[in-house]
């Protein structure tokens, strides 16, 4: 499972594999809040001071999404329809979850939002959350297979999903296919 | 005097007008990460 932070993809540029030019640069990356699934991407001009770009980039149109680049079949793959992204009614319903506190169900303060870690596979989607803890000491990750309420100021996860919070990203790969096992997901 | 004065003039504004210019330049291109959800897919 390739992981990547969010924040990371933004700023990266959109690379058409067909002529290999660049054609954006990544903005804001949206995910649905209930399913998780990545949604898309809306986009800025490439150069030094250019603006916003309307067209925005499905993610069903993303080729690869790597450390480095966003990678599209063509300069086409991009909606010059502009928004909002498929499935969505308008993007400004679309809300900020970096700085969001994170609550579990059974009223544990989790920590504040950070990044929110990507998985990058076949249907590339957010599977958690990176948190830093109240005092600011440290960080933690915490896997949101599950979401209950996503207001704009809490995310409320599942008191199971405590068990599952990892220190470190690496070991937090193993801790997401633990927490999405089909006999926890039937305990749920 | 009056030539130092207008030196110092010149520096300060264009102090003002970079520091406007990269404010300017991180609010048009500052990303974030959004949550939606969407109408028609996605649902769990």
């Amino acid at each position: 499972m390739n992981l990547m932070r969010a924040g990371d993809v933004i700023g990266l540029p959109v690379v058409s594999i067909a002529s290999g030019e660049d054609v954006a640069e990544i903005r804001d990356v949206v995910y649905d809040g209930e399913g998780h699934r990545l949604i898309g991407f809306t986009l800025n001009k490439r150069g030094l001071f250019a603006g916003r770009f309307k067209a925005v980039l499905p993610a069903d149109s993303v080729a690869a999404i790597g450390p480095d680049a966003v990678m599209v079949d063509a300069e086409a793959s991009i909606d010059q329809g502009g928004d909002p992204l498929p499935g969505m009614d308008d993007l400004r319903s679309a809300r900020p979850v970096i700085g969001n506190r994170v609550v579990s169900a059974d009223g544990s303060d989790l920590g504040e939002v950070v990044s929110v870690i990507l998985s990058t596979g076949e249907v590339p989607q957010a599977v958690g959350y990176e948190l830093r803890s109240a005092d600011r000491s440290d960080t933690a990750f915490v896997p949101i297979s599950a979401q209950l309420a996503l207001s704009g100021e809490n995310l409320v996860v599942p008191a199971e999903a405590t068990a599952f919070v990892r220190e470190d990203l690496a070991g937090f790969g193993a801790a997401i296919a633990s927490y999405r096992s089909p006999a926890l997901e039937n305990d749920v | 005097m009056s030539v130092l004065w207008w030196l110092l003039l010149a520096v300060v504004v264009a102090v003002a007008v970079m520091v406007a210019l990269v404010l300017v330049y991180r609010a048009r291109r500052s990303g974030s990460v959004l949550a939606s959800r969407p109408t028609d897919q996605g649902s769990r």
